[in-house]
């Protein structure tokens, strides 16, 4: 419940940015739907920021983040040119749990099942990613990361990816 | 010269609106009068300080700005407050209740607002001019006398002391130039015909009316932003582990130079689309001997250790992007934002205009992946590395 209040404290927040014209342009602002906030997870389960959606159609146009107790962090657009969607990816690819899940399960053996998706980050709060859990007959879990089309094996620390 | 009481209003409504134009003041104080005058509120060597004005919209808003009129302040606007509203015929009210529950005797013909250890009020009580009892606002305890051997160090939890008297000269004329230089800003012709005395966004979207209320700047074509468009293109990276490929793809592209990711990922033994992989922790040289090679040494590339605001302000300044890497991930920089306004005690908001390779695209697909991160919050990134390029001359 703390979550859902937090949630829609932080809607209303971007809301605000982009209506007024602070952060965005005018195609997002004018036409951008701000969707529900989604949590984003620390690798260790808790609570780290979160990910506002900004769709427009059924494109994913942008996105803000937010630190968890609302201090702004970032807002990202996939549009290469001010005024247009070429290039921004389908909202589905990044909103929809099923069509994520279903991506991750490119890399699952035979033996595995997949579990619910949950928005989390690869080492860096910058590379947002969906982390799939599958679990294998004996109880082992392990972490497939989807990114939009991309989908890969958590890889190790020490280098800049 | 500390100001009048007449320039009060129109201070206080220009900083005000100012913050209201960057945003620092939220939606709640659109439409919010600014009254011609406030409380007065005196140093315990008797100087005039600050006016504390009451701020009100209906039942919608109240709350309180604090406009300071000596120079020693540093600044007009001391403070501005929300959520309670400031009486001051209440307050002397209570306070004269306050001085007879603990003097029943007590004598005096005025009271005034004291800031007996600076910010914190109490109510100083006059017979006369001359003071018979001071109590601290709220507490209504009394405050001790100024002690007749203070040390001038930082004052003790509930000790008078002078903000004016105990300020080190140096920083009194430093503050008296800053305030001054304040003063002048609002006091510029252009501003002349301007009504700041109601808080609103658009108060200074007035043709010719120009005020610099933040620093923006983005690379361009030219160093001339007068007359040139900006000029930077995103690169996804084009496998999971070449953000450092892609973001050095970026940068020599602003500087016309055309090399893929895979050769530059060959350069930096960073394997192929087939089988890629990141750059180590520790071969952060090969950003620098890359960029001096490819460009045949025209561009002399420096690595910056834990990079500050200003060596992101400066590069972009100067129409030069920026790579930067943070812990895990690289990325460029190609442009800034920074507030030149905001309220005392906070920080000013400093952006970075972020071209970001994630997420990632594949070797097939080049003309996708990325996101352009418009604007980053400075204070919430860790910043390890800055790599900037800079064109030789002749």
């Amino acid at each position: 419940m703390a979550d859902d209040h937090e949630a829609d404290r932080i809607r209303a927040h971007a809301r605000h940015l982009l209506r007024d014209g602070t952060i965005g342009n005018t195609l997002v602002a004018t036409s951008g739907h701000i969707d529900a906030p989604i949590a984003v997870r620390a690798p260790d389960g808790r609570l780290h920021s979160w990910f506002v959606p900004v769709t427009v159609g059924n494109q994913l146009a942008g996105f803000f983040q937010f630190q968890r107790e609302g201090t702004y962090l970032r807002f990202s657009s996939f549009a290469r040119r001010p005024g247009e969607l070429a290039g921004c990816p389908a909202a589905a690819d990044w909103l929809d749990p099923d069509r994520i899940r279903t991506r991750a399960e490119v890399r699952r053996r035979p033996d595995e099942t997949s579990g619910t998706p949950f928005l989390t980050y690869d080492r860096t709060p910058d590379r947002l990613v969906w982390a799939v859990p599958l679990t294998d007959a004996h109880g082992g879990v392990r972490l497939v990361f989807v990114v939009g089309e991309t989908v890969y094996a958590p890889p190790p620390e020490g280098t800049y990816d | 010269m500390p100001i009048s009481v007449k320039q009060v209003q129109r201070l206080a409504g220009f900083e005000l609106n100012a913050l209201r134009a960057t945003q620092v003041l939220g939606e709640e104080f659109e439409k919010v009068k600014v009254p011609r005058t406030g409380t007065p509120v005196y140093d315990v060597n008797g100087t005039l300080l600050f006016y504390r004005l009451p701020l009100r919209l209906g039942r919608a808003f109240s709350g309180y700005a604090d406009l300071g009129v000596h120079e020693a302040l540093a600044e007009p606007l001391l403070a501005v407050g929300m959520g309670g509203a400031w009486d001051e015929r209440a307050i002397l009210k209570e306070a004269a209740a306050a001085a007879r529950k603990r003097r029943r005797l007590l004598k005096f013909n005025s009271i005034r607002f004291v800031a007996y250890s600076f910010p914190k009020l109490a109510l100083q009580y006059l017979l006369d001019g001359r003071e018979v009892l001071m109590l601290e606002w709220k507490t209504w305890t009394e405050v001790p006398p100024l002690a007749s051997q203070r040390q001038q160090q930082e004052p003790s939890n509930f000790e008078r002391w002078s903000l004016i008297d105990d300020m080190p000269a140096e920083i009194k004329r430093a503050r008296l130039r800053s305030f001054k230089k304040r003063q002048a800003i609002w006091a510029t012709p252009a501003l002349s015909r301007l009504d700041p005395t109601v808080i609103m966004k658009k108060t200074f979207d007035l043709p010719k009316i120009v005020i610099k209320l933040k620093d923006t700047r983005e690379v361009h074509y030219a160093p001339r932003a007068a007359d040139h468009h900006p000029c930077y293109e995103l690169r996804g990276q084009q496998t999971n582990v070449w953000c450092v490929a892609a973001s050095v793809e970026m940068l020599m592209n602003f500087y016309r130079y055309q090399y893929d990711q895979p050769r530059l990922a060959q350069e930096m033994d960073l394997g192929t689309c087939a089988v890629p992989n990141g750059l180590p922790y520790g071969q952060e040289h090969k950003v620098v001997d890359t960029i001096e090679k490819l460009s045949s040494n025209t561009l002399n590339a420096t690595a910056i250790v834990n990079p500050a605001w200003a060596v992101f302000q400066t590069e972009i300044a100067a129409n030069r992007p920026l790579i930067s890497f943070i812990p895990g991930h690289s990325r460029t920089v190609a442009g800034y934002t920074r507030t030149l306004i905001h309220l005392p005690g906070q920080l000013p908001f400093r952006g970075l205009l972020v071209y970001d390779p994630w997420p990632p695209t594949d070797c097939a697909h080049p003309e996708a992946g990325g996101v352009i991160t418009k604007w980053e919050n400075f204070a919430t990134q860790t910043y390890r590395y800055a790599f900037t390029a800079v064109l030789k001359h002749v």
